[in-house]
């Protein structure tokens, strides 16, 4: 498992590759968020709030899909999950975002 | 199948879901050891029109530690891929089938091999071709020579085959899980206070199911620790534990715009295999997934299950009278040391006899233990070591060996002498079995061993 901050992952990392899908998992409560999908097609939230929180070119690649899975939004830890490799995120100001995020597309 | 459908998550996952593993000095070459991992367990063969495969979303593993400290030092790696040649047809074949190049066969799936080592992996074969499953007589005319053409040489005398396979393992499934009520000793059964059984021949639960074999023949040195020949069978390099792991990426996604599966993180396992019937019969229910995730250098852990045996404790309640010696064993509470030993140690030398040993140190591991500088026995015994027979199980295992008499009687105490010298074994041990021969389809003489599955044409009830 690889450990980034919140800049390698939406410079470095990230590039080169597209956001197909983002799921996330919210803390016990949240009747919602078990199966909280953000996916392109099924308008949860569109892609434009991940640009705003991050760059819009943060994620204009197209190679490979990213999927981000959030075990507990308060924790402020994101899971990523591209290729063969899983990179490990601390940032809660975005798991924060995302957990809104998808309590609304509920 | 030894481990079919052993725990409650693999069970809905046939493709990653390890049936059986076989590992043996090759009878026809014995320079060279071969290692057989069965998965897709319990295939009816006439299971169309999408007939038996690999899982192309399975990383497959065969794995081999040779320094006893129950991680892999060498691993063999299998990854799959399907495609049609006529997507317009609903047939997984539509003509006979008789070459791998027919535009007939439809459905068609390829594999690549490769070994790690030393850490470094080096490909072994890429785009090789799996044969199609048994069909019938009309689409797979003659599928022992079709098959034939599915055994690889990998140079170095290395080969490989991928593809179905007659299950090898015989097992009265429908008698062990009715309470243990073996057929052969149905009238001693306890029955709960319901009426009594007749005793009777055992079912063969496996005949005529086929499953997908992955068997590998490669030189001992390929497998042994600094690639050297052992100098005889109480070298202490002469032992390799073998396990079987079956994983899948850590998230999948399910990707409507592509119509398909995005799968995407690390590969993480969730099957393995070493003993036969470990995670069916002896780790419980609530540590079975665990166990399939965890590796054999954590096994430890489970330890307790193989020192205090349910099923040890449950014979003495199911044939009452039958072992009483047993049941004065199980009430002291004191650990099977000869069970730990057979499955997580293996057994050091002089305990079954002066020339052998499958030791591999303290480290507890649930590995297939073979002493690869044994030589194939010329006359063998499916009751393996218990039977005087010390090429078979407990060391390695061949495709015909009885492991479940061989592991009942263990679980009965006829193995427990052998490290305490008190104890006597019941005269009922010797009795214990589920009553069955082996009578599956021929095994083969030559690699990869396993025999000729079943057509679903000619499928037959047991």
């Amino acid at each position: 498992m690889e450990l980034y901050n919140r800049r390698q992952v939406l410079t470095g990392i990230s590039a080169g590759l597209a956001v197909a899908g983002v799921a996330a998992t919210m803390p016990a409560g949240s009747a919602s968020a078990a199966a909280a999908a953000l996916v392109k097609d099924n308008n949860a939230v569109k892609e434009s709030s991940l640009k705003d929180s991050a760059t819009a070119a943060s994620f204009d690649g197209t190679a490979e899909p990213v999927v981000a899975y959030i075990r507990d939004a308060s924790s402020g830890e994101i899971s990523l999950f591209v290729g063969s490799r899983e990179v490990t995120l601390h940032d809660s100001g975005i798991a924060a975002k995302l957990a809104s995020a998808a309590s609304k597309g509920a | 199948m030894s481990s079919h459908r052993e725990a409650p998550e693999i069970s809905k996952d046939p493709v990653a879901d390890s049936a059986d593993l076989y590992a043996f000095v090759s009878p026809d070459r014995p320079d060279h050891v071969t290692i057989i991992a069965n998965y897709v367990p319990l295939q009816g063969p006439d299971g169309g029109p999408n007939f038996y495969e690999f899982g192309d979303d399975v990383l497959y593993q065969i794995r081999v530690d040779n320094t006893g400290d129950g991680n892999a030092d060498v691993t063999f790696n299998f990854s799959f891929r399907s495609e049609l040649t006529i997507p317009s047809s609903f047939l997984y074949n539509d003509g006979p089938i008789e070459s791998f190049n027919s535009p007939s066969w439809n459905r068609r799936q390829f594999y690549s091999v490769s070994m790690t080592s030393g850490g470094k992996t080096t490909k072994l074969g890429t785009n090789l071709a799996c044969p199609p499953c048994n069909i019938g007589p009309l689409s797979t005319p003659d599928y022992p020579k079709l098959a034939s053409e599915a055994v690889y040489s990998l140079g170095s005398g290395r080969k490989v085959f991928a593809g179905q396979r007659a299950d090898g393992f015989y097992v009265d499934l429908g008698a062990i899980f009715d309470l243990g009520d073996l057929r052969p000793l149905a009238n001693l059964h306890a029955t709960f206070g319901l009426p009594k059984l007749a005793a009777a021949k055992g079912v063969n639960s496996t005949r005529y199911l086929n499953v997908h074999s992955i068997a590998i023949q490669v030189p001992i040195t390929d497998l042994t620790k600094g690639g050297v020949h052992p100098k005889g069978a109480l070298d202490p390099a002469a032992t390799i534990g073998v396990w079987t792991t079956a994983s899948r990426h850590k998230a999948r996604v399910w990707d409507n715009a592509n119509q398909s599966y995005t799968d995407s993180g690390p590969w993480v396992q969730i099957s393995r295999l070493g003993n036969p019937l470990i995670n069916e019969v002896v780790i419980p229910l609530g540590s079975k997934d665990r166990w399939n995730r965890s590796a054999p250098a954590g096994d430890s852990g489970f330890a307790a299950n193989y020192e205090n045996p349910e099923l040890s404790n449950l014979l003495p309640i199911l044939y009452p009278g039958a072992f009483p010696n047993l049941a004065a064993y199980n009430a002291t509470k004191a650990p099977r040391a000869d069970i730990v030993a057979i499955l997580l140690t293996g057994i050091p030398t002089g305990v079954v006899s002066p020339g052998f040993q499958n030791y591999t140190g303290k480290v507890q591991a649930d590995q297939l233990r073979l002493n690869v500088a044994i030589p194939p026995a010329s006359k063998p015994s499916p009751l393996g070591v218990v039977g005087g027979d010390v090429a078979g199980f407990p060391n390695g295992r061949r495709v015909f060996d009885d492991v479940v008499t061989i592991e009942l009687r263990a679980l009965a105490g006829a193995t427990l002498p052998l490290v305490d010298k008190s104890f006597k074994a019941d005269g009922a041990v010797s009795a214990v079995t589920d009553g069955l021969d082996g009578s599956n389809e021929a095994y083969l003489s030559v690699f990869p061993y396993l025999g000729v599955p079943t057509s679903g044409y000619e499928v037959r009830v047991a």
